[in-house]
């Protein structure tokens, strides 16, 4: 039986699965640090919360709403390549 | 093909993914209200103090002091009434927040405005409509749980000092602070009298039809039918124009109680105020023709979208089985904050102890008539 680490796969498959682990590692650091009160209202010291939500959320809506539609048309596009010869 | 496949994937897959737990909450499936109710649970234990909160202004710390407890009662309570198994669980915090909303450093904030403590002072004039309406509601709904409740004498005191203040006003609202009148701190207070009268044998009707009556007319921007935010204690006219955070807020509230004047409420909001994205449903805090910044209330308006009008009409989609816009709006609360169980208990990430708080109350608003 092979390992993971002995899959090959697409340099790009490998990205996509490091984003998604870094989002879920990110959700659960967030989860213990309370942030909401800087994004509704925003005191002097917000700007570093301000700063890391902002990148938090720019990850989060890649890995959820970009990433999947963009394998499903890699995958479609990988399945309709015409065979080498 | 491919950009085809992409589009229809951006469309149909986030939107899944987002709401999938949406119908969970809409049915008796216990676990979700169960997790997020551990949580705020576990906030209410440790207690919050104002350096929780980040607001340059004391007064908004204490009041978001205020509206944890507040807020996580009312969740609590809810929960227990759907689902009476946990009551063993959960009524202990529900009296633990209690017993904070009523202590000194928590009341600090409508002391330090109105220079008289609220409960002292029941005897008086003066409004204190939030700091008492919020409190008489969860009082009221706790007596319903709990008929032989040791805040009974309260709840009655209050109920009172409420109803006579009303009577006595010249517009039917009372003040949160002096010369500060808002419809949606009203709406709490409102509640717990229909409440109140309900379940004793006080009599608060005429209060209760002045007050109604306001909310169907006096207090609503006539073409979209929201209310307005802010009403002048004597003269009786708009102080602000309408949003979304007070009509929702107040139409859950509302909710609570009574099927008349919310479901006009909730109708606004949704014929004026509901848009979605790639189905992802959103509230915008001001109508077609009103433009304005985020405030304390709203929070920020991004792209004349309210975070708290989003919110805050979960409670009445799902109060009025609106399935298909509360769908919408939780795909967008799941992504913006960020659920994430921890153990046996829910946390929203981004929430910290109000935003749980909220989410609770909202998320477990009574579908089943009063």
């Amino acid at each position: 039986m092979r390992s993971l680490l002995t899959i090959r796969l697409p340099k790009s498959l490998w990205g996509v699965i490091s984003l998604v682990l870094l989002h879920l590692v990110c959700a659960q650091v967030l989860a213990r640090v309370h942030l909401l009160e800087h994004l509704l209202s925003p005191g002097s010291d917000s700007f570093e919360a301000l700063a890391i939500l902002g990148c938090f959320f720019l990850l989060r809506l890649t890995v959820i709403v970009f990433i999947p539609a963009w394998l499903v048309a890699k995958i479609w596009l990988r399945w309709s390549r015409p065979p080498e010869a | 093909m491919a950009a085809v496949l992409f589009i229809a994937a951006l469309w149909w897959i986030p939107a899944w993914w987002c709401g999938r737990d949406a119908a969970r909450w809409l049915g008796p499936d216990a676990a979700y209200p169960v997790g997020l109710s551990r949580e705020v649970a576990a906030t209410i234990k440790a207690g919050v103090s104002e350096e929780n909160f980040t607001n340059a202004t004391s007064l908004f710390r204490n009041e978001w002091q205020f509206g944890t407890y507040q807020m996580g009662a009312l969740g609590l309570l809810q929960v227990i009434r759907a689902h009476p198994e946990t009551r063993a669980e959960f009524l202990p915090s529900v009296e633990q927040a209690i017993d904070r909303l009523l202590s000194p450093n928590v009341r600090a904030f409508d002391l330090r405005m109105w220079q008289e403590d609220p409960l002292d002072s029941l005897d008086g004039s003066n409004g204190h409509a939030a700091y008492l309406g919020y409190l008489n509601l969860i009082l009221t709904l706790h007596r319903q749980l709990v008929p032989d409740s040791r805040y009974a004498p309260l709840n009655d005191r209050i109920s009172a000092a409420l109803a006579r203040r009303i009577t006595a006003s010249a517009q039917g609202i009372l003040e949160t602070y002096p010369t500060e009148a808002y419809p949606i701190d009203n709406a709490a207070g409102l509640a717990s009298l229909i409440l109140h009268q309900r379940l004793t044998s006080a009599d608060h009707a005429a209060a209760i039809k002045r007050v109604l009556e306001c909310y169907r007319s006096a207090w609503r921007e006539p073409h979209s039918g929201l209310l307005y935010q802010a009403i002048g204690p004597n003269s009786g006219r708009p102080q602000a124009g309408p949003r979304a955070s007070g009509t929702a807020l107040a139409a859950a509230f509302l909710a609570i109680a009574e099927r008349d004047v919310s479901p006009q409420l909730f109708a606004s909001i949704r014929r004026e105020l509901t848009g979605s994205f790639l189905r992802f449903g959103y509230i915008r805090e001001y109508p077609a023709g009103w433009h304005g910044m985020g405030d304390v209330d709203s929070g920020p308006v991004i792209f004349g979208t309210s975070i708290s009008g989003t919110g805050f009409t979960l409670a009445t989609a799902r109060a009025f089985g609106d399935s298909g816009l509360f769908t919408r709006l939780f795909r967008t609360g799941y992504l913006v904050g960020v659920p994430v169980w921890r153990g046996d208990r829910l946390t929203y990430a981004t929430g910290g102890p109000l935003g749980n708080s909220i989410l609770l109350a909202m998320l477990t608003a009574p579908s089943t008539p009063p």
